[in-house]
Parts: C-alpha cells; structure tokens; sequence
C-alpha cells in the first residue's frame, strides 16, 4: 500500500530524496521546480515511509501525508466575474493543491442567478474529464436549491461548497458549508479549519470513484502507466505545461496533441503488449490533450478471449 | 460604518455583513461611509443596496493642494496623487514656460499661477460616489442585471434583479434610500 507525500523543501540534494523514492519502488507523481525551492509529490510504500521522513528531515525540508495526491480535481465557479474569483476560488484550489491534487478552475458561462442559471454539455464534459468536481457556490439556501441542475447529472462524484451550513439536495452526497461568497483571502484559523472539513469531504469522494473502480480492477495501475509514459515517450520533458503527464484515478492524461503521442508510442511494449492494448486512447474535445482510460480487468479479459 | 442586513435569515445575514465590510475595506471608503443597507428577498431574487457617504467634501483647488513659492516661481504639490491632474490642467492651459522640475515640483511664471488657482483639480466626492456604485455593484449578486438607481447628494441606492423590477420593490428602494 502506497502512502502519498509531499515534500517541500530546498533544490540542493533534492535529488537524493528522488532516488530514495525511485530505490524503495515508489513513485515520483509531481515534481516542480521554483528557483531554489523544490516540491515533490510521491508515492511511498507504507512500510518504508518512515525512511523517506528521516531523509526529509535531513534535508531540512517539510513532508505531510497528502489525501487527494493523484487525482484531478475541477473547481466549478458559477462565473468567472470578480464576484467568485479570485476569493473564494482560487484559495480553495491553492489549498487542494496543498493537499497533492491536480487542480483546474473552471467559471461557466451561466451559472448565476436562480432562474437564469444553466449548464451546458460543453461544461459538462470538460469537468467529467477529472476525477472529482468542486462546485463553488453563494450564501443564499434558496439559490442553492434553484442551482441543484447544475451538478446533479454529473457523472463523477461532486462536493458542493456553499454559505449555509447545511444544504441537503436528492443525489447530493457531499456538501461543506461556511465557504459562501467572499471578498477576502481565506486564511484565518477558522476559513482553514473548514478548508480541512473540505479537503476530508472531497478525499471521501476520490475515495467513492477509487472503490468504484476496485470492483472491476484495471488491467494496470495509472501510476504504472504514467512511469513507463513518462520513460519511454520522447519529448514529454519538454512539454512547457508544469504537469505534462496527469494522473486521474482511472487513467492519465498526457499534455500533446493525439496525433504526435500515437506516433511515439507505436514501438513501446510492456509485458509483451503494446501500450493502446490496455488503455483506450484519445484526444479531448475540449482541450486536446490525449487521454488515456486504462482498461478494467473483465474488459481486457473479453478482448483478449476475442482476439 | 454601520452595516444593516434585512430580509434574509440569521445566518445568511451574518455572511453578508462580512462580506459587505470586506468589500468596503477592498474599496477603502470604510472611513467615507456612515450607513449601508441591504435588503434580500431570495425567493424572488430582489436585493437593495443603499450607501449613505458620511460628509460631501467642497472640490479642491490648485492653492488647496499646492504651496506656491513666487521667489523661485515653483509650485510644490503636497501629495503626488494630485500631481497628474495638475498638470493636465496647467499644460492645457500653455505648454510653454510650465515644466515639472521634480516629481512634486512644477516651474510656473507667477502670473500664470495667479491666473489659475482657482482652478479646481480634484472632486473628491465624484470619486468617492464612483468608488461607492462599484462596491453596491459587487455587494449585490452577479445575476441581479435589472437595476433601478436613485442617487442623491449622500446617498446611492440600487434595486436589482434578474427579472422585472416591481412598483412595490422600487417603492421598497425609495423607502430605504429616504431612510435615516
């Protein structure tokens, strides 16, 4: 069982604390550079998580358990007007970052009011891509009930945030409240006390779509996957995106267009097979990034019997 | 400044007068602003935002923000802010024989400065008055397009709505912006 950390610390020796990870068979998920500081988000076998503390330590730097390392998270705002952004959107993305997600934020073209809000398929789609949906609503109970529209046919568990404290909507698993509206950063002890109630909300609902997924396995696992990607595929190092290869709880998504990716992994096998034999392969509509949704065990089993 | 929340339940109250002191703070006219109301009806989607300014400050003029020295024939402006509009003023008036030696110091011939300052730079009510419609802007909701506006000396008042504003909610606006 892996365990997911974060080290935050200084570029000197960082590179020792990689190869500790790499000699233990753990994973290194996230990796970025700013000028002389350094944060690395890995994947550690549990048992050996004590000996990568020791090294962080040794390195003077800071390392903490991160919940939501590995998925991808989209933070929905009704707008992208000064109403919602940047409080309380972009510190509510800043803290899941800290917590080792991959963050988007999206505002939709019409998502305010009460009798004018809408979502559109286009919108929709694009926060079906990630894993998990956050949706940044107001203060007002009356408007989240006339709102429930705008998250209720979405696919991927959804942790709705809202100004009062209790909202209780059919379908609706997930709800923080205390984070309505907000003109000021969010950093007070009490806006970070419930930034913690959100963070352990949206970890249960990464861990709803992980047990999903256990009950039919997939054929391998996406952080398997992002390795020998990320080994084997040329010029990934030189996507100028700070996250080229994400990894979603189901697969991963790598930041090239289709058409040059499928050219680049034509010649790599892994354990005899090509890589398009376990995953299905294509380009997103919206972003046009290529995707890759790993195969489930039963669904390799029936193509292999077929072919 | 007083802020006065109606119409909504205890606890939406409560998150909005936090959020209308954090919008005042972010407009700096917290000092400038005696009164606000709002008033909330969420099941029909009507808000009412009424700002009372505290005192109407007289314009200013060039000799109100500037020491003149007729010796050296320089004008030396207290605050840099006023600076800019000095100078627009002065240089629309000759070009010539008017150059800013420093950042706060302006070379003027004495019978051009005797000419002009009377002349006002700065109305700081109008700004004040701007920065208070923006900040009613943000206090009521994003969705709320439909205004109805009444402004007086000391007072801005906005009814708003996504749909059709009634005769009664712009009575009820009339009633708050006429409120002591």
């Amino acid at each position: 069982m892996f365990k997911m950390a974060l080290f935050e610390g200084g570029l000197h020796r960082a590179d020792e604390l990689e190869d500790l990870v790499d000699d233990l068979g753990g994973f290194l998920i996230q990796k970025n550079v700013t000028q002389i500081d350094i944060t690395l988000i890995m994947a550690v076998p549990g048992e050996d998580y004590e000996l990568i503390k020791e090294k962080a330590k040794e390195l003077r730097g800071k390392i903490v358990e991160v919940p939501l390392a590995g998925s991808e998270i989209t933070i929905v705002s009704p707008s992208l007007g000064k109403h919602h952004l940047p409080h309380p959107v972009c510190d509510i993305s800043e803290y899941i970052r800290r917590n080792g997600a991959v963050t988007n934020v999206m505002g939709l073209a019409r998502g305010v009011g009460q009798r004018i809000n809408q979502i559109t398929a286009v919108e929709k789609g694009m926060i079906e891509e990630a894993d998990v949906a956050v949706y940044s609503l107001g203060n007002f109970s009356h408007c989240l009930e006339k709102k429930t529209h705008l998250f209720m046919d979405i696919e991927i568990p959804v942790v709705v945030l809202g100004g009062p404290e209790k909202f209780i909507a059919e379908g609706l698993d997930y709800y923080v409240g205390g984070i309505g509206r907000r003109s000021q950063r969010l950093r007070q002890k009490f806006d970070l006390d419930i930034f913690d109630i959100m963070v352990s909300e949206i970890s249960k609902a990464v861990e709803k779509r992980r047990r999903e997924i256990e009950e039919d396995p997939l054929v391998i696992e996406p952080i398997y996957l992002k390795k020998i990607i990320e080994e084997n595929v040329e010029g990934i190092d030189k996507i100028v995106s700070p996250i080229p290869v994400v990894l979603n709880v189901d697969g991963i998504k790598v930041k090239m267009p289709l058409n040059q990716f499928i050219e680049k992994i034509k010649n790599i096998e892994f354990d005899g097979r090509k890589i398009e034999e376990y995953c299905n392969i294509y380009q997103s509509p919206y972003s046009g990034i290529t995707i890759l949704k790993i195969f489930t065990k039963s669904y390799f089993e029936s193509i292999d019997k077929k072919s | 400044m007083e802020i006065i929340v109606e119409g909504l339940p205890e606890k939406e109250s409560q998150g909005y007068v936090t959020l209308i002191n954090d919008i005042m703070r972010e407009f700096e006219i917290r000092r400038s602003v005696e009164k606000v109301y709002f008033y909330g009806d969420t099941e029909n989607f009507v808000f009412i935002a009424s700002i009372r300014i505290k005192k109407v400050l007289e314009p200013l003029r060039i000799e109100d923000v500037a020491t003149y020295n007729p010796e050296k024939e320089i004008l030396s402006v207290e605050d840099e802010f006023y600076v800019p509009k000095i100078l627009s003023l002065l240089w629309s008036f000759s070009k010539e024989e008017i150059e800013q030696k420093d950042r706060t110091e302006i070379k003027i011939p004495s019978e051009i400065f005797n000419k002009l300052k009377s002349e006002i730079v700065y109305y700081p009510t109008e700004d004040l008055k701007k920065n208070v419609q923006e900040a009613i802007n943000r206090i009521l909701p994003e969705a709320a397009r439909i205004k109805y506006i009444l402004s007086a000396e000391k007072t801005i008042t906005v009814a708003s709505s996504e749909n059709a504003l009634s005769d009664e909610n712009k009575k009820l606006a009339h009633k708050m912006h006429e409120r002591d």
